[in-house]
């Protein structure tokens, strides 16, 4: 009966958050709760979002009430059929162990440097288990936090790797690493030593262009690619999102650059601006994002669209784009080749895993699952 | 990235400017963390162990024990600034810049101008100030007022330890003179700091929460205070921001004042004695140019102007504390005009 009940726990979105609060359940216990019902909203002090339900099922216990916080992995409630006994939900409570409890339990993000020639990079694994792992490779000016909603729900009988790219987030700053040639050759090194037998590739925008480049060298043993509102399918890169952001130094026209990313303008707090400046001002990015925009997304960059021959594409791709997406339009679904499957996420812009990572989740975890490994 | 003290991204950016540049010079009182004998050299790095291992990497010439004239190496500070060096001096309470407000006052903050632009004098003094380490009244005071007084000088109070190295970093490669204040109970706290040298611009502000209900504004060690009271309140379903402007001089203005027309509630948080101090000041500049917008008096919340008692009981009931904050916000909510 127990693999009936499912457990719902406290989300852990990134590096630094430990705990979370209820703010509001939007179900009553005994309610049904349909798959992508959004059913719990739960905020730190950096950022608020909404639960949806991954499976349908009834409300059948909730643990932590609206207002009360709980530490990442722990119980916050049950779902469960209505013909699974309370007993049989009391039994299994009273065997739950709690993931992560403890001052001394193992975190279920860990981070470590890799080296790749003279660079190093960044790299933040949610330990899953022993299946194919999954590297994801964030967008320009972003970080592995791009990830944060989703790296860890992914990572079940498998690991789920996210790299920070060359002069991104905890790895070097090198403005001389900028070309898609030596982006994709860093990130290259990075997975022959962490992900040797084969790899899910999963990149977004100017890590999309990367993960495909990725996907055509044999050496890679890509399985599967999933590409999101990818660099290099269909049109040009929007360039007065570039200006804007790189030219940004202060938190009122970062706000501004920002909010193009997204469909929900609300959706950039000051912590996102305050993240990004910071980025920005640390010695040598400035120089490196510049010469990344030059050498990958300006319009001469981009022009050739998609430079790498799509039908040598063997391993299934899965195209994920939000239909508000002012960086890249989603026109660029329709470069997609034959076979590949494609999904336009509505009232998303060009950050459809965060913004609307319920639905993105599903649809790359059905993606990994349709995939022989 | 990584967890590191506030003390700890102080050191980091003192190590890493003198690593990137030459003209960069530290001396005060004790920085070697001794007498200047070869015996027991950088067994601290100083008083509050900020200048720890610049001796070993640095070297004599770099890093130099004063005697404990603060007249003279402050003043030798703005002489070696206006000849090219990049000095950090150290005062080892701020509560003793009065025996050298001179060279502060009237010689370094007036440079620039009185020599027609022509003349730079990059100097830092770094300082630590404020109560709460029961230190009495000549060691505990939050002398920042005195010094935003001043045209001439930049003022910069870091709250956190990723601010502090930040804003460091940009006072050492600042062409103007810095006063650098360190609340000395923040030494300990610990953040997360990027290990790379990375700038915070002065004039800046941090948001540390964004909420509609009202705005709390605060300086160093009372912008945790905010916050813990901002949690407080977020219970009670009042939303608030806080605002940490981070530098005195120059002054965020124009953060404060959306954030004051967007909530139309201000509550400043002042260390200082309240008398001309930033609570006064930040509440003339949104009386003046946000008062349409405002749903409520502006409140301050600080010290009474006493000096800083000694008794423990005294300095704590004498300092603003979240309960005292959140108050002040609910006061600031009640509000309900004339009666």
């Amino acid at each position: 009966m127990s693999d009936q009940i499912q457990a719902i726990t406290m989300p852990k979105w990134g590096m630094t958050m430990t705990e979370g609060k209820i703010t509001a359940w939007l179900f009553a216990e005994g309610d049904a709760v349909g798959a992508g019902d959004e059913f719990v909203e739960v905020e730190t002090d950096k950022i608020a979002n909404v639960v949806e339900a991954e499976h349908a099922g009834h409300l059948r216990r909730i643990l932590v009430p609206a207002g009360q916080s709980a530490r990442c992995g722990s119980l916050i409630a049950v779902m469960a059929p209505q013909e699974v006994t309370d007993a049989a939900i009391d039994t299994y409570l009273e065997g739950f162990v709690i993931e992560g409890a403890g001052d001394d339990a193992q975190p279920s993000l860990t981070q470590r440097k890799v080296a790749v020639g003279d660079l190093t990079l960044n790299v933040v694994t949610a330990a899953g288990g022993d299946g194919v792992p999954v590297v994801m490779i964030h967008g320009f000016g972003a970080d592995t936090g791009a990830w944060m909603f989703n790296q860890a729900e992914l990572a079940v009988g498998r690991d789920v790797h996210a790299v920070d790219l060359p002069s991104h987030g905890a790895s070097d700053v090198a403005p001389g690493c900028a070309d898609l040639a030596a982006l994709t050759g860093a990130v290259a090194g990075v997975l022959s030593q962490i992900a040797p037998g084969g790899v899910h590739l999963v990149g977004h925008s100017l890590g999309g262009r990367i993960a495909l480049r990725l996907a055509t060298q044999a050496d890679i043993q890509a399985r599967s690619l999933c590409l999101v509102a990818p660099a290099g399918f269909g049109g040009g890169v929007n360039q007065d999102f570039l200006t804007a952001f790189t030219e940004a130094d202060r938190r009122r026209p970062m706000k501004a650059a920002l909010q193009m990313l997204v469909a929900d303008p609300d959706a950039v707090s000051s912590e996102m601006i305050e993240r990004t400046l910071s980025f920005k001002r640390i010695d040598g990015v400035p120089d490196a994002l510049a010469a990344i925009v030059a050498l990958s997304l300006s319009e001469t960059a981009i022009s050739d669209g998609v430079a790498e021959n799509l039908g040598q594409l063997t391993c299934p791709m899965l195209v994920i784009w939000g239909a508000q997406d002012r960086i890249l339009s989603p026109d660029g679904t329709k470069t997609a080749p034959d076979g590949a499957s494609v999904i336009l996420v509505e009232n998303a812009g060009h950050m459809p895993q965060m913004e609307a990572a319920a639905s993105v989740n599903k649809a790359i975890a059905a993606h990994l699952d349709g995939v022989a490994t | 990235m990584g967890k590191k003290t506030f003390r700890a991204a102080l050191n980091e950016a003192l190590h890493q400017e003198m690593a990137a540049d030459p003209r960069v010079v530290v001396f005060g009182e004790d920085v070697t963390g001794g007498t200047g004998g070869d015996g027991e050299q950088d067994a601290w790095g100083g008083a509050f162990g900020v200048t720890k291992g610049l001796l070993g990497a640095y070297g004599r010439k770099r890093v130099l024990d004063t005697p404990i004239t603060e007249s003279a190496f402050v003043g030798a500070a703005a002489g070696a600034a206006l000849t090219g060096l990049r000095p950090v001096v150290e005062i080892m309470f701020v509560d003793f810049i009065g025996v050298c407000l001179d060279q502060v006052m009237n010689q370094a903050a007036k440079f620039r101008y009185m020599f027609g632009g022509k003349t730079r004098c990059p100097m830092v003094l770094r300082a630590t100030f404020g109560a709460g380490a029961r230190s009495a009244s000549q060691h505990s005071q939050a002398l920042y007022p005195l010094f935003t007084h001043i045209p001439g000088l930049k003022v910069v109070i870091p709250s956190n330890p990723s601010d502090a190295k930040g804003l460091l970093i940009q006072a050492i490669r600042d062409d103007d003179p810095v006063i650098f204040l360190e609340h000395k109970m923040l030494y300990d706290e610990a953040g997360e700091v990027s290990d790379q040298p990375f700038t915070v611009p002065f004039g800046e502000a941090r948001i540390l929460r964004d909420g509609k209900d009202a705005t709390i504004i605060a300086f160093g060690r009372m912008v945790g205070r905010a916050e813990e009271a901002a949690r407080m309140l977020s219970a009670e379903g009042i939303k608030v921001s806080v605002i940490d402007p981070r530098t005195t001089s120059p002054l965020d203005t124009e953060t404060i004042l959306e954030f004051a027309e967007e909530t139309g509630r201000v509550i400043v948080v002042d260390e200082a004695s309240p008398r001309c101090g930033m609570a006064a000041d930040i509440a003339s500049l949104v009386a003046e140019q946000a008062f349409g917008a405002l749903k409520a008096p502006i409140y301050k919340v600080t010290p009474p102007h006493t000096p800083v008692p000694y008794a423990p009981s005294l300095e704590d009931a004498y300092l603003p504390d979240a309960a005292r904050i959140a108050a002040t916000v609910r006061r600031s909510m009640a509000y309900k005009g004339k009666s």
